[in-house]
């Protein structure tokens, strides 16, 4: 867990092997509301970050105080303040972020992911591993939900990042599929898109179980006997 | 006793600073944020109907935010609308002296991005322009059903609105 490569790893877990929307399956309200736009999906994915970092720092530092019997409420009181602050602070100086990611915003405060990594880091480990592990897991959910708002755009409206100044626009003979728009197509990519990353982040099986490791054990014949093959 | 009043005792505690640091943060933010607003609807009266001088009028209506008058006459009524998401439309509707639509901005629509927003169309608005009652209003967006109805309420409450209003 010390050195450079630990700090390193907590924070690359979270883009892939332990991401949590593709691998982990979490936070899936918000991946499939707000996907249908690339932009969106991009400011509901940088907010998440934001507030993840800011709620595992102060977990992290409170884990000690806090005691285990008040612990949920503790963390979703302190999970809630960063998001309303952060709602007042773009409301007040980023009026037009503010006005896109709408509703989504303080829906932060239900994303399982941010209460997932306080219940099982921050709660654990030290401040700097907390925050680098905020940091991974909200650029893991920030790229998840830019790949599926991404294919989602392309392949429903035929245009990508709209309403920015990087804007694309697919040539009009390219047919728009609009189930890519509504929440199916949504369910589609993300499934094709967990698939990929199952792939991915596949591990070789072991090439023979112990009866120590197999879950049939207890009603198996041959347990302590012999190895089955 | 300590097992039992401690967890009390740290949850009020963490309560009350949240509630604090949530006191000071609104402190400090709510000019910024009246002001945001107050810009934002400027900016829309200026979008839709043009330069000029927007004033506020002192008149009130059940479900309607403001009414503005315009230097050329034009009144405009500051509506939010139920869509598919509850107050998800927000839009200016001017009505010109003569009871008829003179135009429709949308201030904010937090209808569902690329379906209900289909609503906020300038090319669909446009086709409000002179309506005088309801049968003039054009057909609801197939697949924003629910956005459309929003909004033809909002345009009908202003409709009335401007009615009552030159009546008294």
């Amino acid at each position: 867990m010390t050195g450079k490569n630990g700090y390193l790893q907590e924070f690359t877990k979270g883009l892939l092997r332990e991401n949590p929307t593709l691998v982990g399956l979490l936070g899936m309200c918000p991946t499939l509301a707000v996907t249908s736009q690339a932009v969106n999906a991009l400011g509901m994915g940088l907010a998440t970050m934001f507030v993840l970092i800011g709620s595992n720092c102060v977990i992290s530092l409170l884990r000690k105080i806090i005691p285990a019997t008040v612990k949920l409420p503790c963390y979703i009181v302190i999970i809630a303040g960063f998001v309303t602050i952060i709602d007042f602070l773009l409301h007040g100086f980023l009026p037009e972020l503010h006005e896109s990611l709408g509703t989504f915003l303080s829906l932060i405060t239900v994303n399982c992911i941010i209460l997932g990594r306080a219940e099982m880091f921050a709660s654990k480990n030290p401040v700097l591993p907390s925050i680098l592990d905020g940091c991974g897991m909200g650029a893991g959910f920030t790229l998840s939900l830019l790949a599926i708002g991404s294919v989602r755009e392309i392949l429903g409206a035929g245009t990508w990042m709209a309403g920015t100044p990087i804007a694309l626009t697919l040539p009009a003979e390219f047919p728009k599929l609009a189930i890519f728009s509504s929440t199916a197509g949504g369910f589609m990519t993300l499934g094709v898109l967990v698939a990929i990353a199952g792939i991915l982040t596949r591990k070789p099986l072991p090439k023979e179980v112990g009866c120590a490791g197999c879950p049939m054990a207890d009603g198996c014949r041959s347990n302590g006997k012999e190895s089955c093959k | 006793m300590k097992e039992k009043l401690l967890p009390s005792a740290v949850l009020t505690i963490v309560c009350a600073v949240v509630c604090g640091l949530l006191a000071a943060a609104n402190a400090a933010t709510h000019d910024k944020i009246v002001q945001a607003e107050a810009d934002k609807v400027q900016k829309s009266l200026v979008r839709c109907f043009g330069e000029g001088t927007y004033t506020p009028l002192e008149t009130a209506f059940e479900g309607v935010t403001a009414v503005y008058e315009s230097t050329d006459g034009l009144q405009i009524y500051d509506i939010t609308a139920d869509g598919y998401s509850k107050g998800g439309i927000r839009a200016l509707i001017g009505i010109a002296q003569d009871g008829s639509i003179a135009g429709i901005g949308i201030v904010s629509c937090g209808e569902t991005a690329g379906v209900g927003t289909k609503i906020t169309d300038p090319a669909y608005l446009a086709q409000f322009d002179g309506a005088r009652t309801a049968e003039d209003f054009p057909d609801a967006i197939s697949r924003a059903t629910f956005s459309s109805k929003g909004l033809q309420s909002a345009v009908s409450l202003a409709l009335q609105c401007a009615e009552r209003r030159n009546d008294t």
